[in-house]
């Protein structure tokens, strides 16, 4: 008798975990049909990075929507740092929402955009979005998703007063900024903070973007991730990493690069304690602290980046994210049409009006650029190059490569393992790609 | 309840049939993606391709650097808190009078998370502003890039790690050392025994059990240790104080899904080995009479 209670009670136990692990699906789909069955109009999902989502002009353009279409957006922000997995996870199983908003780059080939998204390319609004846009929002060759995101470009802030006062001008090739950089070493200013023991503040993207440029650009970008050429095979790849190396030893980025950090870039530049540094131009607007020190954001300006790639040096154009829907909901139409409000000009100056960045569509009129952007305007007309290195390359990782020009700068490796490792990174990803 | 009383097998049922359901199960469908395609790019259709990944872990020029760095972390932070908790258990065992005031004070960086002693130490071996830097530019000395290159990294990692679990090591032995029946000392006290014949004839083989205890969990943890790791180098500079763990989150985060399953994989071998091979060792010592 003991012995059967003891079987049963086990037997309980068990199911009730089970069913307290089970899918609790049909629970939501009931909840979601009462939502929608109680408002007036369709209720839209939409998945994203939390932080994304949280933006001022994403929750003003859902709240204008909502306001005139009576229709509701059910924002769910995932995890900041693990968003793309956990939505990689959800499309796998199904749980595709009828918006997902992405940072367009070449880990969106993982959610199987032909299969799953809406193809704009034809939609009216493409020819509205600015050329240094354009290129994040194609995946092989088609437009998934409405840029709509804050856009800076980036470059290398300087100091103007330190520039005055040492009689530097803005370098207009790669020998001046060299020339600049030793002069200031001279004078006991350290020319660029690097935060290199972050590894991603190298930035050493910035110095793709001229190479991958172009249609021989786009060639070159074919061919690597065919996995037909390597980054050995592409020369100026191999001057990027001779310039990092010469700039270590040379001083240019100080004596403790290894162990700076991306938390010293205002103190760093607001005290004078650095001449320059890659940074994008919406930084001096969301990030510094301009009361605290004792140089103000006045008193830098933008010039193009030189990291040995090209001679005239580089501006890198904006990295957006991306709205798109999903094709295969039951609410397409009603997706559609929060896409064309979104895309409507009237629509996004308002949701961006007061905001820094620069300019995603052609009539976008509402938002502040930064000093830095307008004193800089002509040469990034001139200089700038769209972002294609991150978002198109496969296995391209900002952070890992910063490792391996980390290992460089030290002096751990030579320039050819240090391009080895780029390449293995790379392949590595490219490969567990196609198995 | 009767100690000698033998409990019919029924019994366990439950605890192993949750044991089964929750751990072992998904542990191994879990490795069973090691031998699939599994990548960021392929969630569905999956096939398997025999032993590919472990080959290319094998291949991996980062499995060598994180498996030395694993074994230096889970050695030097076994030896190091075991002893020292050790020494400090026998303090606080002693008749001082603040012993329960210290007990506490050397237990509070166990409460704390591992990101939070990471985030710690991080501004305290940093090369800017750093606590220790100031120190050393106080006394006129300049300062050092503890977080630049791999020994001094490897250095303030485990310092940090020693810092946070010492609490557990000297609680554990404390309690081990309270266990030891006082008759014991009194009684060789009475045949003249010194202070030394008595940690070394009865203080440590009666509380060799728990000091294996400490051993052992300090060897488990340590050979686990991600996080801190993450919080203060993210195994860098370059990938100079990688560990298995950060190696498996960093394929995870490039979407090699198989490839880091894969390194677990490897990696769980090694520490059942390794934990396997000291409690067979450790028995011996236990029984020290």
């Amino acid at each position: 008798m003991k012995k059967k209670l003891a079987l049963f009670l086990t037997g309980i136990f068990a199911a009730t975990l089970l069913i307290g692990c089970g899918n609790s699906t049909e629970s939501n789909d009931s909840n979601e049909s009462n939502e929608e069955s109680a408002g007036s109009g369709v209720t839209l999902t939409l998945y994203g990075n939390a932080d994304d989502l949280a933006k001022p002009y994403m929750t003003k353009i859902i709240d204008l929507y909502e306001a005139e279409s009576g229709n509701k957006i059910d924002v769910q922000g995932l995890d900041t740092n693990n968003a793309e997995t956990i939505a990689l996870t959800k499309f796998t199983t199904g749980d595709i929402p009828d918006l997902y908003i992405h940072f367009g780059n070449s880990n969106l080939l993982n959610f199987n955009c032909e299969e799953n998204f809406y193809d704009f390319t034809e939609a009216e609004w493409v020819s509205d979005i600015n050329e240094t846009v354009l290129p994040q929002t194609k995946v092989n060759g088609k437009i998934y998703g409405l840029p709509f995101w804050e856009a800076s470009i980036s470059g290398c802030f300087y100091n103007t007063k330190i520039f005055e006062d040492q009689g530097l001008s803005v370098p207009t090739t790669q020998e001046e900024f060299d020339a600049i950089c030793d002069k200031l070493v001279e004078v006991g200013i350290q020319p660029i903070y690097l935060a290199a023991s972050d590894a991603w503040p190298i930035l050493y993207q910035y110095a793709f973007d001229p190479i991958f440029s172009g249609d021989d650009g786009t060639k070159l970008i074919e061919q690597l991730n065919s996995n037909t050429i390597t980054y050995s095979d592409i020369p100026q790849i191999k001057d990027m990493l001779n310039w990092f190396k010469k700039a270590a030893e040379r001083g240019w980025f100080g004596e403790s690069y290894m162990t700076d950090t991306w938390d010293y870039t205002s103190e760093v530049l607001g005290e004078g304690k650095a001449a320059m540094m890659f940074c994008w131009d919406t930084w001096f607007d969301t990030d510094f602290d301009n009361d605290s020190y004792t140089y103000k954001k006045d008193d830098f300006g933008l010039m193009p980046v030189f990291m040995g790639t090209i001679d005239d040096g580089t501006f890198e154009g904006p990295n957006v994210n991306l709205m798109m829907v999903n094709k295969n909901g039951e609410n397409v139409e009603t997706a559609l049409e929060f896409i064309k409000f979104m895309a409507d000009p009237y629509n996004y100056n308002k949701a961006f009006e007061g905001i820094a960045t620069t300019p995603v569509f052609k009539q976008q009129t509402t938002n502040t650029p930064s000093i830095q952007y307008n004193k800089a305007k002509d040469l990034i007309d001139k200089l700038g190059n769209a972002s294609v290195a991150q978002p198109q390359i496969i296995g391209f990782s900002q952070t890992e490569g910063g490792k391996a020009i980390q290992e460089l700068m030290s002096g751990n490796i030579t320039v050819d393992e240090c391009l080895k490792r780029l390449d293995e990174d790379r392949i590595a990803t490219l490969e567990s790609f196609k198995k | 309840m009767n100690r000698k009383k033998i409990y019919p097998l029924y019994m366990i049922v439950a605890s192993v049939a949750v044991f089964i359901i929750f751990f072992i199960i998904p542990s191994t469908i879990g490795y069973i993606y090691a031998f699939t395609n599994w990548s960021a790019a392929r969630t569905n259709s999956l096939k398997f391709v025999g032993l590919d990944n472990l080959v290319e872990v094998l291949k991996n020029r980062k499995v060598p650097i994180a498996f030395v760095n694993t074994l230096i972390y889970a050695g030097i932070k076994t030896i190091v808190v075991t002893i020292l908790g050790f020494v400090f258990a026998y303090i606080l065992n002693r008749n001082i009078r603040s012993r329960t005031a210290l007990r506490t004070v050397y237990f509070i960086p166990a409460i704390f998370s591992a990101l939070v002693v990471g985030l710690i130490f991080t501004a305290v071996f940093q090369t800017r502003h750093g606590t220790i830097n100031n120190i050393l530019n106080a006394l006129g000395i300049d300062s050092i890039q503890w977080l630049g290159s791999r020994w001094s990294a490897i250095f303030a990692i485990c310092f940090a790690e020693i810092w946070r679990n010492i609490g557990y090591a000297i609680i554990i032995t404390l309690a081990g050392m309270q266990s030891v029946s006082t008759d014991y000392f009194e009684a060789a006290k009475i045949d003249g025994a010194s202070e030394w014949k008595l940690f070394k004839n009865i203080t440590l083989p009666l509380i060799m059990p728990t000091v294996n205890v400490n051993i052992l969990f300090s060897l488990i943890y340590g050979l686990k240790m991600f996080d801190l790791i993450y919080v203060m180098t993210s195994g860098g500079p370059g990938n100079s104080t990688e560990s298995f763990g950060t190696l498996i989150m960093n394929e995870m985060s490039a979407g090699r899904y198989s490839m880091s399953v894969a390194v677990n994989l490897v990696f769980t071998i090694l520490l059942v080995a390794i934990s396997g091979l000291y409690q067979k060792f450790s028995e011996r010592w236990e029984h020290i009479e």
